[in-house]
């Protein structure tokens, strides 16, 4: 398969699932924004989907509010913000369409109508109707996303470029939620057995909830939620999970074991494989996720230059070409 | 206008006196049946499933990701078996001595010598590429997909009104336009025999690796296109995605001892045949146009030591160029003794004396085009213009007459197509692909392309030109 297609189905699974994990942050900041008074709903709160995306400091530089209706919008549809479900999806399309002769018919239309699906959303309608219909939408055209690509896609290689893609981005994103929200509980207070909703949010936003208390079968610890989302080997949107299958998916397209990618992602699954959540804290009992995102963003990166950078112009010779993309 | 209205108009569903023709009654009774309510409903539904598939044209500039949609009538050309099976012969035929002419223009120019062709004008067209002078292309096929470009006179006379022989694009309208039809009108697919026309891909891809190079047993084949950014961008991804083959663009490809690469996530693999929809003028900076970044370097030294075929073939331009199309009959006369199946449209050319002065006192009546034009640009339509711009036209064509022909105003059959104003007829033409490889093959009928705008005798997708599904009945 071509380098560059690789890198399309790559990003378009990227860009499907940033969207998703968008639209998850606001739903459960909108969750919690129902169960507190107003009052008590924090503009912290509000933040932290700007801060797991990385868009806080420009979305302060910008003037805004921070409040429900504003960084909804900023985060929904604002097509200015390149973390925003909007911007995601136009770019997951915009893949789709380069990389539409490998990906299958179904899967076109999916991303396609997602796309045009979105122009029936703007703010006044995200107001009047609830952002709820929006978000759940949104979780749901990825959930079909992934769901027509498993059934209708050949599992070759361009599949497993379209899987690393899906679980590079939901690794990442899983840290994210954890970095942020994790340590954010002391501001809230105010409002009673905010402890529990807190965790109960976090869970729900990954979609751990009912799995939390089927594993646990217990109260909801703080500690076991870490390493429920960070080690467990069978929740779908757990670190440990998402590593594993990114592992899978490099060792298939590359196989090479001595690749940069491969040397981390092996030395990232030897890690969590044997870390409890102990070994994450750091001196003052915070949860310490800033080395695991390095690590993860490394990965990326390498990911990016040792499969898909484009053939350096001055044609190396064809031996060479496939040691550098072996 | 007062000119064209006079000429008798050829309406493919009705005869003169308003009844429907033989191959239309079951359809002209099912239409009426169904009332322009329903039709109006079709319609829209037709729309959102073109949107949901995709089937759009970009248009340059246009960054919203929103393409346009190539208007799509759902009203039917309908073409009876017998007038197909001639029309298939005429285009075989025609497409036969294109390719024998360019096979010779590249090497003896038999026919130049002849005197049957003018030399001078073949072999100072801009067109002609030297650099495929005694070059042997696998089977002789210089054009491996032609699209010929059919209109209907007011007797419902069928004759060739272009060859396109570069790169032909619309095919995938074709397709998409039957699919439409069969899922919104699976009824009529039943009380109908249309012959299918799905397998093109099929039948393209076959072509195309018949003409690999000697030696290949199993060509890789890859389309070349020039990008997202081009407006038949939709086609190469659907042609690529039929045929199960790479779509690649210019920095995917480079060359290394005479042979052609493509980069891939495991290494470079050979590259036998590219099927290019791109121009000449792209597709290597070393020899054509160096600014050109989406062509591949050294492409052309491969193609010359015969390790890759292109198609269409480099040069192919100067058969199918305006100036030449007039010696197509003549063409066909010398390389198979036949006579022409399908005719041309008289065709002035005003590099002549006579035809210059004709045409410069006949400009209103007449369609004056530039020779080297496509795309509907750059034309005069004498019946449907101002005296301003009939002036106009004529100072370009004093300043270079050999750049323009002129034919008489066709008034090109009509077909009923559904319009705001309700159901009425629009001139339309048809594009039969003929594909060549071992042997030509053609699926039955073609892309119709029809003038949306009352009376305008323009069908390209660029000038608001719709289409329609086009049957060919068994």
């Amino acid at each position: 398969m071509l380098s560059r297609t690789a890198s399309n189905l790559y990003w378009m699974a990227r860009y499907i699932e940033r969207a998703e994990n968008a639209a998850r942050m606001l739903h459960i900041a909108n969750q919690k924004s129902l169960l507190a008074s107003a009052r008590a709903m924090s503009a912290s709160e509000w933040s932290q989907p700007l801060l797991i995306t990385g868009r806080h400091e420009a979305y302060v530089a910008s003037g805004r509010e921070i409040d429900a209706a504003a960084v909804t919008a900023y985060m929904a549809l604002d097509p200015t913000n390149p973390a925003s479900i909007h911007a995601c999806l136009q770019a997951a399309r915009e893949n789709a369409r380069a990389a539409r002769s490998t990906i299958t018919s179904e899967m076109w239309e999916v991303v396609n109508t997602t796309w045009l699906g979105l122009r029936e959303f703007d703010e006044k309608v995200i107001r009047f109707r609830g952002a709820g219909r929006f978000l759940g939408w949104v979780k749901e055209r990825s959930h079909l996303f992934r769901g027509v690509t498993f059934g209708t896609m050949l599992h070759d290689e361009a599949f497993r470029f379209n899987r690393l893609g899906t679980f590079v981005e939901r690794g990442d994103n899983t840290v994210r939620i954890l970095d942020v929200s994790y340590n954010a509980l002391a501001e809230n207070e105010e409002i009673p057995h905010a402890e529990y909703y807190h965790w109960t949010a976090l869970l729900r936003s990954v979609s751990a909830l009912e799995a939390y208390r089927k594993v646990y079968r217990d109260h909801i610890d703080p500690e076991r939620v870490a390493q429920f989302l960070l080690l467990d080997r069978q929740l779908p949107r757990s670190l440990m999970y998402c590593i594993h299958e990114v592992y899978m998916a490099l060792e298939s397209v590359i196989g090479n074991v001595s690749s940069p990618p491969m040397r981390t992602v092996m030395g990232l699954y030897a890690q969590l494989d044997n870390a409890n959540v102990q070994d994450l804290r750091a001196r003052d009992g915070a949860l310490e996720l800033q080395p695991l995102l390095r690590r993860l963003e490394t990965l990326a990166l390498q990911i990016s230059d040792s499969v898909f950078a484009p053939r350096p112009v001055g044609s190396p010779a064809p031996g060479a070409l496939l040691k550098g993309a072996a | 206008m007062a000119a064209e209205t006079k000429k008798p108009m050829f309406d493919e569903m009705y005869a003169q006196g308003g009844l429907p023709r033989p191959h239309y009654e079951a359809y002209a009774r099912w239409l009426s049946d169904a009332g322009s309510a329903r039709v109006a409903e079709w319609q829209q539904e037709a729309d959102l499933l073109f949107r949901r598939v995709g089937i759009t044209f970009n248009v340059y500039g246009d960054t919203s990701g929103t393409e346009r949609l190539i208007p799509f009538d759902l009203i039917p050309r309908v073409i009876p078996s017998g007038e197909w099976k001639m029309m298939e012969r005429g285009l075989r035929q025609r497409v036969q001595a294109l390719n024998a002419f360019l096979a010779d223009i590249y090497h003896d120019g038999e026919i130049l010598k002849a005197g049957r062709v003018p030399a001078q004008k073949v072999l100072s067209h801009p067109q002609y590429r030297p650099v495929m002078k005694g070059l042997d292309v696998p089977g002789g096929v210089y054009s491996h997909i032609a699209g010929i470009d059919l209109v209907r006179d007011g007797e419902g006379r069928y004759c060739v009104l272009e060859d396109n022989l570069r790169t032909p694009s619309g095919v995938s309208y074709m397709l998409e336009d039957r699919k439409v039809m069969m899922q919104l009108f699976p009824e009529l697919f039943d009380s109908h025999r249309i012959a299918p026309v799905d397998h093109y891909p099929e039948l393209l891809l076959n072509s195309l690796r018949e003409t690999a190079p000697p030696g290949v047993s199993n060509p890789t084949v890859v389309l070349l296109s020039p990008g997202a950014y081009n407006s038949a961008y939709f086609e190469h991804t659907f042609l690529a995605q039929q045929m199960g083959i790479e779509l690649v663009e210019g920095p995917d490809l480079y060359v290394q001892d005479d042979r052609v690469w493509v980069q891939t996530t495991r290494g470079p693999q050979r590259v036998d045949v590219i099927y290019r929809r791109i121009d000449d003028d792209y597709l290597d900076p070393q020899v054509f146009r160096a600014d050109s970044v989406l062509g591949v370097p050294g492409l052309m030294q491969a193609y010359r030591a015969g390790r890759v075929t292109i198609a269409n073939g480099v040069g192919t331009g100067v058969a199918d160029d305006k100036s030449i199309y007039p010696y197509v009959p003549e063409m066909i006369r010398f390389y198979l003794g036949e006579e022409p199946i399908l005719d041309n449209v008289p065709t002035w050319l005003l590099e002549k004396a006579d035809d210059l002065a004709y045409v410069l006192d006949h400009l209103p009546e007449l369609v004056v085009k530039e020779a080297q034009g496509s795309g509907g640009y750059g034309m005069l339509i004498g019946p449907a213009a101002t005296k301003q711009e009939i002036e106009d036209y004529r100072k370009r064509i004093l300043a270079a007459p050999a750049d323009f022909i002129a034919q008489p105003t066709l008034s090109l059959s009509t077909c009923p197509t559904f319009v705001e104003s309700g159901i009425a007829p629009r001139h339309i033409d048809l594009r039969p692909f003929v594909l060549s490889g071992r042997e030509v093959r053609i699926v039955p009928g073609g892309l119709t392309r029809v003038a949306l705008k009352e009376g305008s005798l323009v069908v390209n997708s660029s000038q608001g030109g719709g289409t329609k599904d086009t049957w060919v009945l068994q």
